[in-house]
């Protein structure tokens, strides 16, 4: 799950901000439609991209499948204790997966520079 | 306490100072504020000239008391000057100001006349001549950068402190992001084991703070408030930074240009060749502190949500850094 800041967030950020006396400017109005495009596709988007993350988490680690968020923790300890190398080939291709997800859901229009065949589905 | 000045206030103090500006001066005029951040206030005026055409002028002052690790406007301004004295396009420091002003703490330059939005730099056909030359440019303006004698009091920053600063930051967020990890190890893993020779950089040298003409080209280099003592490939790695390309596929630097072509521009301006790998190490380090300036945006966002959405969405940008920091992992590179 993205959490900084989680789509329940940027919404909540959205109603708090939202003046009701017309004082809003243009370009801050289309923040804020930025905001909720990207909190609905997470919305829509997120729970499978995690389910996706954990299995290829899970099989880099060896262990059995779970939620992401611990996954993903323990992804970082094993990264931060040297167990895993930063560019191991099953790593990379991960967090190239993932990289992907978390654009789609971020930033669909980003020109990143992923290899194609690295991130091949 | 930092007085918050007024523009009609600034505006006696100014035409009170012009006549040790600008030669004959009559007074000032046309002034006005330009955004400017929320710590700095940059106005621009224009001094009345007898028998001549008024001379256009930047005033840059802070508008809020300095936190205790910012550096004083007065050393900002002694770099540019070191700069231009280099040979560096930069704008000419006129003034630095001093109490008896009564303009706060500041400094008084040059106005020049060019294009700074880096989106337009990359894509408007209009700058095409100026794309055609701009990387050497900027491969001549920063050999120039690392050439000049720092001025005492800057900071030295290297690439294991740099990546020490930002790793204490990112433990701070609390966010759990394994391609942010891997780009620390990355990097701790390519940390140069020889000194690299300390030199003046410009610290945030980017497409965003350049002035360009569309025919010239390079007008001059701004914002120099970063400027620090360290690794010359800092520079050339972060103006290299995806982030800052818009979506200009195939023009490493900037968006605009070829790191052939400046690297070409900052050995012909006398710049010492610089190893391709520390270029890589550099950019990596470029996505990975915009990464975490990511994180900082969000902070704020958290601490006072209805001050707008903004820097939440900001953000959401960790997702970009995450994905160029992948695709240099995958791309690999020599250690240092």
């Amino acid at each position: 799950m993205l959490t900084h800041p989680t789509a329940q967030a940027l919404v909540e950020g959205v109603a708090a901000w939202l003046p009701l006396d017309g004082s809003a400017s243009p370009f801050a109005l289309r923040v804020a439609r930025n905001a909720l495009d990207i909190a609905a596709r997470d919305m829509a988007l997120g729970p499978a991209a995690d389910e996706r993350a954990a299995r290829r988490i899970a099989a880099i680690l060896g262990r059995d499948d779970g939620p992401r968020d611990e996954l993903d923790r323990a992804l970082v300890t094993a990264i931060r204790a040297g167990t895993i190398a930063p560019d191991d080939p099953q790593l990379v291709a991960h967090l190239a997966a993932s990289a992907l997800d978390h654009l789609a859901i971020d930033q669909p229009r980003y020109l990143h520079e992923l290899d194609p065949n690295l991130t091949k589905r | 306490m930092t007085e918050r000045l007024d523009e009609a206030t600034v505006a006696a103090r100014l035409a009170a100072l012009a006549p040790r500006l600008v030669a004959d001066a009559t007074g000032v005029q046309s002034l006005r504020r330009l955004t400017g951040g929320a710590s700095m206030a940059t106005f621009a005026f224009d001094v009345a000239v007898r028998g001549g055409a008024p001379v256009p002028l930047i005033l840059r002052t802070r508008a809020v008391a300095p936190d205790d690790d910012s550096p004083p406007l007065a050393r900002e301004a002694q770099v540019i000057a070191a700069a231009v004295a280099g040979g560096v396009p930069a704008p000419e420091v006129l003034h630095v100001c001093c109490p008896d002003d009564g303009l706060g703490e500041g400094y008084v330059m040059r106005r020049l006349t060019g294009e700074t939005l880096g989106k337009r730099i990359a894509t408007d056909p209009a700058f095409a001549p100026a794309r055609a030359i701009l990387a050497g440019q900027c491969g001549a303006a920063l050999a120039r950068i690392h050439a000049t004698p720092p001025p005492p009091g800057l900071d030295t920053i290297d690439a294991a402190e740099t990546l020490a600063r930002y790793e204490r930051i990112w433990r701070q967020s609390g966010a759990v992001r394994p391609a942010i990890e891997a780009a620390f190890r990355w990097l701790e893993a390519r940390l140069p084991h020889t000194q690299v020779a300390p030199r003046l950089v410009h610290g945030d040298f980017r497409n965003g703070n350049l002035m360009v003409d569309p025919d010239r080209g390079l007008v001059a280099v701004l914002d120099w408030e970063l400027a620090h003592v360290g690794d010359p490939a800092e520079d050339i790695g972060w103006i290299c930074c995806n982030s800052w390309r818009f979506a200009q596929a195939g023009a490493r630097v900037g968006g605009f240009g070829d790191l052939d072509d400046l690297l070409a521009g900052y050995v012909a301006a006398g710049g010492d060749p610089i190893d391709p790998a520390r270029i890589d190490l550099w950019q990596m380090m470029a996505s990975l502190k915009w990464g975490v300036m990511t994180m900082q945006m969000h902070r704020s966002f958290a601490e006072d949500p209805a001050a707008g959405p903004e820097r939440g969405v900001i953000g959401r940008r960790l997702s970009e850094a995450e994905a160029d920091i992948v695709a240099l992992l995958h791309r690999g590179s020599p250690r240092c």
